[in-house]
């Protein structure tokens, strides 16, 4: 085929217009792997973060309380088709609803240890252990316990510290020491009263409720309680993206509420999908044009070529044989500058972009190169191959016919 | 090979009217068993006919059929089949790459087909008087040089037929004798035959059927 390349190469115009081309080409494919890197970067940090953060997977969900809630018209109790229909939300993964005691309770301060004499009628929930986040062993109760085991929210005892304490001049409580007390709680209900202690044996970021173990409510209920009461009005669900926006749109348009801080992310989040696209698509406009221009160029060297061309298909060329010799040629030549593109942008995420994230955002940052980028890639040279190689076979064909 | 004719009239033709013996608006067969000769004057439409037999023009009505099969149903895959291994040709204005050597103006066809070897090329430069041309521009050669290579690069080939639209033009007779000697014995090689036409002139060939245009 050495003749054959000698008669189709005769034309070299457009140099400077192919040297154009691909810089184009390299600056495009730059802009999109580095967008690509920086989109799935900042995905795969947003889920780590999100299963390492304490709250950021889990939604604890009520109804927004308005005049008609006040009223009584509204109910804030949660009915099973209400339920059912956010369990069948593909973001959430699993909701569960709180469960919570339906008789009256009653804690008092037990000993003097207690720098706080107080007393208080109290509510308190329960949800499956796998919501909770305090990790503990003494996590479990049964009839035969010595004590009942609760956790409370952290800002409570940070309320008492940073609150109470400075302003009645009480002493400051660790939550080591907090954890020695015992508290008596006192429950009634269908004819039956009950004392026991209980221990405060953890502090929940995530659960703003007084928890107690779910075997110890459902025993209470069970004795003490009130079946009429036993409404479900908030719900804890989880999430495998909480920042979703179309998790926060179904909340709002159901008029439910949620711990805000959360969703804090959803906006943000669009913006920089937003930007993230805008990017790309730039990114791929300019590969496109460029590509464009690549195959104008192989169309223009085609037609002043033409007559050689036909010569050839009039004295037995097949116009694929021929076609072959020239699409070959310039998927090569394209496939090396898009290579070239990939491996500049990934030399720039390398040499500037790791050591800036693992200096001012976080260790963890991904110094791999993201699968995805590079199946978006592989994608993007055979959807490029594939249209080279049709026009470049068409402008043949239409010589010889 | 064979090519059936059933009443073909060119396009430009159309408002004419034909003799009996015309390949025009007639029935004919032109078969490989058989070399023929197509003897007019300029312009009435030679090079059309050497051009409908080898698929280059498919403005004509009438129907003409390859190996019985309607010409213009054959794919550019059957075409480029046929002009690689059973039709070749020596066009009138030789259509040669005027700006590669000699050499290489036939080693485009042969490395299309590989039917001959490069001593037997170098024979048949040899044979028609262009041996030390092979590294010479083909635009740069005489036409009558530029004929003789037309000819020997229609023989890198396989055929059954060998379509020659006046290759003589500008060959004198010791070059037109010696360039038929080698066509004869390329088509006994091949069991093939010709189809040549010509301005008046019949190349002394005996055993071809005249064909009246």
């Amino acid at each position: 085929m050495n003749v054959i390349g000698n008669i189709l190469s005769k034309s070299n115009s457009g140099k400077l217009n192919k040297i154009l081309s691909s810089v184009g080409l390299v600056m495009g494919i730059v802009l999109i792997t580095l967008t690509l890197e920086f989109y799935f970067d900042y995905k795969n940090l947003t889920n780590q973060s999100q299963e390492d953060a304490l709250n950021a997977d889990f939604l604890v969900i009520t109804k927004e309380i308005n005049e008609l809630h006040t009223s009584g018209i509204l109910t804030t109790a949660f009915n099973d088709k209400e339920i059912n229909n956010i369990e069948s939300k593909d973001f959430f993964t699993e909701v569960k609803p709180f469960i919570k005691n339906n008789y009256e309770a009653f804690i008092e301060s037990k000993n003097d240890e207690f720098p706080l004499k107080f007393s208080s009628l109290v509510t308190f929930e329960a949800i499956p252990n796998h919501f909770i986040d305090v990790k503990t062993d003494n996590w479990n109760w049964n009839e035969t316990s010595t004590y009942l085991p609760v956790i409370v929210p952290r800002s409570y005892i940070n309320m008492y510290n940073f609150g109470m304490a400075d302003v009645q001049g009480l002493p400051v409580i660790s939550e080591n020491l907090i954890s020695n007390f015992t508290v008596s709680l006192n429950i009634k209900g269908n004819g039956y009263t009950q004392s026991l202690d209980t221990k405060i044996v953890g502090f929940s970021d995530r659960i703003q409720s007084v928890l107690v173990p779910e075997s110890f409510l459902t025993y209470s209920n069970k004795k003490f309680g009130n079946k009429e009461l036993n409404k479900v009005s908030k719900l804890i669900a989880s999430s495998k993206d909480a920042s979703n926006p179309e998790l926060a749109k179904f909340l709002e348009k159901k008029g439910y509420v949620t711990n805000k801080e959360m969703l804090k992310g959803t906006k943000s989040n669009t913006l920089l999908q937003l930007v993230f696209s805008f990017i790309l698509f730039i990114g791929l406009l300019v590969v496109f044009l460029s590509i464009l221009n690549f195959v104008q160029q192989a169309q223009l060297k085609i037609e002043k070529t033409s007559a050689n061309i036909t010569k050839l298909i009039q004295i037995g060329y097949y116009y694929k044989q021929l076609s072959k010799v020239y699409y070959k040629k310039l998927i090569l030549q394209f496939s090396i500058t898009l290579t070239i593109g990939f491996m500049l942008a990934l030399l720039i995420k390398a040499l500037f972009i790791i050591p800036f994230a693992q200096s001012y955002l976080t260790d963890d940052f991904n110094t791999y190169i993201n699968l995805q980028t590079v199946l978006f890639f592989i994608i993007l040279i055979v959807l490029i191959s594939i249209y080279i190689f049709t026009k470049i076979n068409n402008s043949f064909k239409k010589l010889a016919t | 090979m064979e090519f059936t004719l059933n009443h073909i009239i060119p396009h430009p033709l159309n408002d004419l009217s034909f003799n009996k013996e015309s390949v025009w608006d007639n029935e004919l067969s032109i078969s490989s068993n058989q070399s023929y000769i197509i003897k007019a004057n300029s312009g009435k439409g030679k090079s059309t006919f050497i051009s409908l037999l080898y698929g280059l023009r498919s403005d004509f009505n009438g129907e003409l059929k390859i190996n019985n099969k309607n010409s213009k149903s054959l794919t550019i895959k059957e075409w480029s089949e046929l002009r690689t291994n059973k039709l070749s040709i020596v066009f009138q204005d030789m259509r040669l790459f005027d700006d590669l050597p000699l050499w290489d103006n036939l080693m485009v066809k042969n490395e299309l087909t590989k039917h001959k070897s490069e001593a037997q090329i170098t024979e048949y430069i040899n044979l028609l008087g262009l041996d030390g041309k092979q590294h010479q521009l083909c635009g740069t050669l005489s036409l009558g040089q530029q004929q003789r290579v037309a000819i020997i690069r229609s023989l890198l080939q396989p055929f059954e037929f060998l379509l020659m639209d006046e290759p003589f033009s500008h060959l004198d007779e010791t070059n037109t004798k010696l360039a038929l000697d080698i066509i004869k014995h390329e088509c006994n090689n091949q069991q093939a035959s010709f189809l040549i036409s010509s301005l008046g002139s019949n190349h002394h060939l005996t055993n071809v059927k005249a064909l009246t245009i």
